[in-house]
């Protein structure tokens, strides 16, 4: 009785190490991020950030911004949500269409059948 | 004969862009060098530097079609060139030299008569400088990474135009483009750099002998370091520093005991003490004008070398932000978000251009984060853990929180230290100046800062690091086994005395 107690004291004095041990990254179960303010932006850093007008004329898909303050508009969806849309050209470079080059245009309009080699 | 080859029709590759993407293996059976315009990278990484090769070698091992663009000549940017791998080597071989003249002979050494041989050791320096460039050369072709040598300037959010250093100027389109261009010495208003002279870090490590006299303006991590290894070479160094404490941030603690150090080794302080100018002497020295930060008479130092370390600025020219929209802020820096992008969501910015410290590990570990978003998986930089290390002798490592920070946040915390004159190794190696302090949480005991001022303190930080970076408690550290006789003992010991007592103090 004496032995037993004094082992279930002991056992409840175990050390459990504050270190959690994750193991791979791979096998962490997938979870979401959202880009947010970089953790050592200075506090008076703008967030989110902003484009300026591209100098250059040929930097069409330079002049998307990642912020939302561009014309993100709102409107009412099921369930009393709330939908948010953006303007097709507002859309990051990632979203958009590959633009299609001469040839690949050419080949459209005429079924592919111009292309021959 | 005319034959349809379908397989490379328009028409297939605009149906292949939309078919699932299927990623090459990072190796395949033969390299190839992505440099034509006409083929789209995935990745175009502008700077060489540690944050530019290693996520330049990271796209490539994810399988990203990859190429970097470097502008020097040689990969590794400032860390490897002019930085930290050349003060490392200047620093070491003049702790020898030093240590050959002044220690030896306590140790049971006799040696004839020492003599520096300048030359030799700013050729063991290039030696070690060239053989480490040449090496991330080959990791480039191991990996496949496109290395072009030249400048490179956004024509748009998908094209660089590089301008080849034998002058051909082409353009790479890129789906992704990642900015590295890492940094350059901050100019003192009103100070001329020649490099000869007046010099920055750059000159500082390629003078051709040992000054006289020089003097350091700043006392931060590169004014220390290189005003330590002329020191030792012979000259007389004379720091001023306009704050009242050195060592760049540093734990206030460690700092004052930092500043004893090497005031004992001989280095001279002006602190508290502004730099107002510089002035050319009639005996060919430069005078540096200084007077006391809060006012009072100025006084001008006569140098034969005025080193200027005041920091270091973000560097951008020539890139042609402009072109694609993109503004640095107030102090020159690319603003991104967390995930690295910039305001052009396709152009992502990492290392010294961007925010947080100035270093190079910190650069590599957010080049890996970055391309491990751009191949759609999580990148990861703890920017609470990032180590900071001072090279001189005895060496400096930090990590985490001060104290004065914690009390500025109103953390209640334990502080245990443990000095280096306790520890049987650095008694041993009679090498035994300095302390480790740990700073804990003091509800949790979790680690929340360490300080190391001692013998290979750059080294120990690493086991600090780990442990934070898995948020052990001191006394996690206190209950791991230690070697004896090592240094590190005295690590677990600055534990020990942070959530209990030490043994051996």
């Amino acid at each position: 009785m004496i032995p037993s107690t004094i082992r279930m004291a002991a056992a409840a004095q175990t050390r459990t190490p504050l270190i959690k041990f994750l193991g791979p990254r791979s096998a962490l179960k997938e979870e979401h991020h959202e880009p947010s303010r970089h953790p050592a932006a200075p506090k008076g850093a703008a967030y989110p950030l902003k484009t300026a007008s591209p100098t250059n004329e040929s930097s069409s898909s330079a002049s998307v911004s990642s912020s939302k303050s561009s014309n993100v508009t709102q409107t009412p969806g099921p369930h009393g949500t709330t939908r948010h849309s953006m303007d097709f050209t507002e859309l990051p470079t990632r979203y958009r269409h590959p633009i299609l080059t001469e040839a690949e245009i050419e080949a459209v309009e005429t079924g592919g059948a111009s292309k021959i080699y | 004969m005319l034959r349809l080859v379908s397989s490379k029709t328009p028409l297939a590759q605009i149906a292949a862009r939309h078919a699932p993407k299927l990623r090459a293996p990072a190796f395949t059976s033969m390299p190839r060098l992505y440099s034509t315009s006409s083929e789209e990278l995935d990745l175009v990484v502008i700077g060489g530097g540690p944050g530019g090769y290693v996520a330049a070698i990271k796209a490539a091992q994810l399988g990203l079609k990859t190429a970097c663009v470097e502008k020097r000549g040689a990969l590794g940017g400032t860390c490897l060139n002019v930085g930290c791998i050349p003060s490392k080597a200047m620093l070491n071989n003049s702790h020898i030299y030093h240590q050959t003249q002044h220690d030896l002979k306590s140790r049971g050494i006799d040696v004839g008569s020492v003599s520096l041989n300048l030359p030799v050791m700013l050729k063991a320096k290039t030696t070690a400088v060239t053989g480490l460039t040449k090496g991330i050369e080959g990791l480039f072709k191991k990996n496949k990474v496109a290395y072009h040598k030249g400048t490179g300037k956004f024509l748009s959010a998908n094209e660089v135009e590089v301008t080849g250093l034998d002058g051909n100027v082409s353009t790479l389109k890129a789906k992704n483009i990642l900015i590295a261009t890492g940094s350059v010495p901050s100019p003192f208003p009103g100070i001329e750099v020649d490099e000869k002279q007046i010099v920055t870090s750059t000159g500082a490590l390629d003078l051709q002998e040992v000054p006289k006299k020089m003097v350091v303006i700043g006392a931060g991590v590169i004014g220390l370091e290189l005003g330590s290894v002329w020191q030792r070479l012979g000259a007389e160094v004379t720091v001023v520093e306009y704050l009242d404490a050195i060592g760049a941030g540093m734990d206030s603690d460690m700092a004052k005991a930092f500043h004893r150090t090497l005031s004992k080794q001989g280095f001279k302080f002006k602190m508290s003490t502004k730099v107002l100018g510089t002035e050319k002497l009639s005996d060919g020295r430069v005078g540096v004008k200084v007077e006391p930060a809060k006012g009072g008479n100025p006084e001008t130092l006569e140098a034969d070398v005025v080193l200027v370390s005041i920091g270091r600025k973000p560097y951008t020219e020539g890139l042609g932000l402009e072109n694609v929209g993109i503004q640095v802020d107030e102090r020159g820096r690319v603003p991104i978000d967390s995930e690295f992008r910039t305001s052009v969501p396709n152009i992502r910015c990492i290392g010294d251009v961007t925010y947080g410290a100035m270093l190079a590990h910190k650069a590599e570990e957010e080049g890996i984060a970055a391309v491990e978003y751009i191949n759609g998986g999580h990148g990861h930089v703890n920017y609470d853990v990032i180590p900071s290390v001072i090279y001189t002798h005895p060496e400096v490592a930090w990590c985490g929180k001060t104290e004065d920070q914690l009390k500025k946040d109103g953390v209640a915390y334990n502080v245990g230290t443990f000095p280096f004159a306790a520890n049987s190794r650095a008694r041993t190696n009679a090498d035994a100046e300095g302390m480790v302090k740990m700073i804990s949480d003091k509800e949790t005991d979790r680690i929340l800062g360490i300080h190391i001022m001692g013998p290979n303190a750059g080294e120990m930080i690493a086991e600090g690091v780990l442990a934070m970076e898995y948020g052990a408690s001191s006394e996690d550290v206190a209950r791991t086994c230690h070697a004896h006789p090592t240094l590190s003992e005295a690590f677990k010991e600055a534990a020990m005395a942070a959530y209990a007592k030490p043994i051996h103090f």
